[in-house]
């Protein structure tokens, strides 16, 4: 199990340890609980979004999971010693999942939701940023690790969490980023 | 970021790109995620899961779940109707119930008042008349109605009964009898008195089939020397007598008819009042469930109960039936009546006598 978690503070074993027991069952630790995990939700929503669109999923998807996996940690908040490994691998299970189960996709707007009260906002958004076009065309392994680098972790943690040798992490991590520089290239010679 | 990539420049660069990427994904979701409406929709559902767990302080669960679960199996207590299915709990409470609770309950000022209203009805020490006054106007309807019925029966009989007595001559008797009476008050001549004792006639015939009915009816009745009685009138060819006879035995049959209906209205009333003093709905239960419940316990184990207080009139009890170590039974006994004699059991009688008189021994 990897103890590293990169950034700062959020690694809650090292700050002063929450009552044991689950939000809405002790009416005391319920505050303190709400509070950390509040902090922990402003800080970590955008980049577990951001995680999950550079796994290749839409903006739309990639908002909803993330919204579940921070509902579910919220339910499991006592009992999770590093939130921020857990949401994302707890993320991009869901988004596997997720994908696993999705048939043809749908082409019209999707419903507003809190998280994304402006669903229709997508679309442009999505075209001005040109390097989502680049890890969406990432073979689905280096995309994979693509994302988890990204979101700062390390090989070493990307291995542990996804259940592969560090070496295969490693490996893939280098061909996208091959891939990448070529994309890169080509880009800035059609300019 | 974490560990820098190779040297090679085209990979920094690319590096480098990936990384601004990163940056500028997470700062434009700004424009497309409101974070504090998703914050709030998760701490919402938590709260409400919180306030849905506090109801259990105003919910009794448990009784919401008995009343959807299905029918538990029959008790002694069984309703005399297919027990509804929100019924099943309040049955299975009944059974539950020890003896002490039902000399509790038996004595409830509400219970104890439909109690008595039912004895009376049984009794059948209400006439009529005041049975009457006391229902509601819907069973006066069909009280009434009944009456109207059995009078109609009656005529029926009657009219039948009198044909078969019937002789040719009677039809010429009749408009003798007619032309000297009816001609006389309606000024009808001779002709048309023929054509009224045919009519009478009709009613006379009408009159035996009534008294055969009644008679088959009354057979095993008390009323049937009543209805010799108007047998005996028809033949005689006393119409007024013989239907007034009948009329009487019909508000008889009515009056047993309105005091059963009203020991099924008191029944309910004592079932009704056991239900509010339980606080919980019951099925309809006939009379001798009630019985059971409220007054026999002749093989109850009361030797915990208290029964200060207690007013035991009505209680049946036998020499099994266990009473509190400091109850003087013989005392009981003297205040109870056996019934039936020599069966081993006793009725307390009203009162509350609970000083053992000593002169008398």
């Amino acid at each position: 199990m990897s103890s590293h978690d990169p950034t700062d503070g959020t690694d809650r074993s090292t700050t002063v340890p929450t009552p044991s027991c689950p939000p809405g069952q002790s009416h005391r630790a319920r505050p303190q609980a709400d509070e950390e995990f509040s902090a922990f939700y402003r800080e970590n929503i955008r980049p577990v979004t951001g995680f999950l669109i550079n796994h290749g999923a839409s903006v739309h998807l990639a908002a909803d999971i993330a919204q579940e996996t921070m509902t579910d940690a919220y339910r499991n908040w006592d009992r999770i010693t590093h939130p921020k490994a857990w949401v994302h691998k707890a993320a991009s299970r869901a988004l596997v999942r997720k994908v696993a189960s999705v048939e043809d996709p749908v082409d019209d707007v999707p419903e507003p939701t809190s998280l994304v009260p402006r669903p229709d906002a997508i679309a442009e958004w999505e075209a001005q940023h040109d390097a989502l076009d680049l890890i969406r065309s990432l073979p689905a392994k280096q995309r994979q690790v693509m994302a988890w680098t990204l979101a700062g972790f390390t090989p070493t943690d990307i291995a542990n969490h996804l259940g592969m040798p560090t070496e295969n992490v490693r490996a893939n991590l280098k061909k996208a980023r091959r891939t990448s520089a070529t994309y890169l290239k080509a880009r800035e010679e059609e300019q | 970021m974490t560990r820098h990539p190779d040297s090679n420049p085209q990979d920094q660069a690319a590096h480098h790109w990936l990384t601004q990427h990163q940056h500028t994904l997470t700062h434009a979701l700004d424009d497309l995620l409101d974070v504090e409406a998703g914050l709030r929709e998760i701490l919402l559902h938590s709260h409400h899961d919180t306030a849905t767990e506090n109801l259990d302080t105003v919910l009794d669960t448990e009784a919401g779940l008995a009343a959807i679960l299905p029918a538990a199996p029959q008790t002694p207590l069984a309703p005399t109707r297919d027990t509804p299915r929100h019924h099943a709990g309040a049955t299975e409470r009944l059974r539950r119930l020890t003896p002490a609770d039902r000399l509790d309950l038996r004595n409830h000022p509400n219970v104890k008042a439909a109690s008595r209203a039912l004895g009376h009805a049984l009794a059948g020490t209400r006439d009529l008349d005041r049975v009457l006054d006391l229902t509601s106007i819907q069973t006066h309807s069909r009280v009434r109605s009944r009456v109207l019925a059995l009078a109609l029966d009656l005529a029926h009989d009657l009219a039948r009964e009198l044909e078969l007595d019937l002789e040719n001559d009677l039809e010429l008797d009749l408009a003798l009898d007619l032309d000297h009476d009816l001609g006389h008050d309606l000024g009808v001549n001779h002709d048309h008195a023929l054509d009224l004792a045919h009519e009478i006639t009709r009613a006379c015939e009408l009159a035996v089939e009534l008294a055969d009915d009644l008679a088959l009816d009354l057979a095993d009745d008390p009323d049937g020397a009543l209805a010799n009685d108007l047998l005996d009138l028809a033949r005689a060819h006393d119409l007024h007598r013989a239907l007034d006879l009948a009329l009487e035995i019909a508000l008889n049959r009515t009056r047993d008819l309105g005091l059963e209906l009203i020991v099924d209205i008191r029944t309910a009333e004592v079932g009704r009042a056991v239900g509010l003093a339980l606080h919980q709905e019951l099925p309809a239960l006939d009379k001798d469930s009630l019985h059971t419940l409220l007054d026999d316990f002749t093989t109850a184990d009361l030797s915990d109960a208290d029964l200060t207080d207690i007013d035991l009139s009505g209680v049946r009890w036998s020499e099994h039936t266990t009473w509190p170590p400091t109850h003087d039974v013989e005392d009981l006994k003297t205040r109870s009546d056996e019934n039936p004699p020599g069966g081993g059991t006793w009725v307390v009688r009203s009162g509350t006598t609970t000083i053992r008189d000593l002169a008398e021994r």
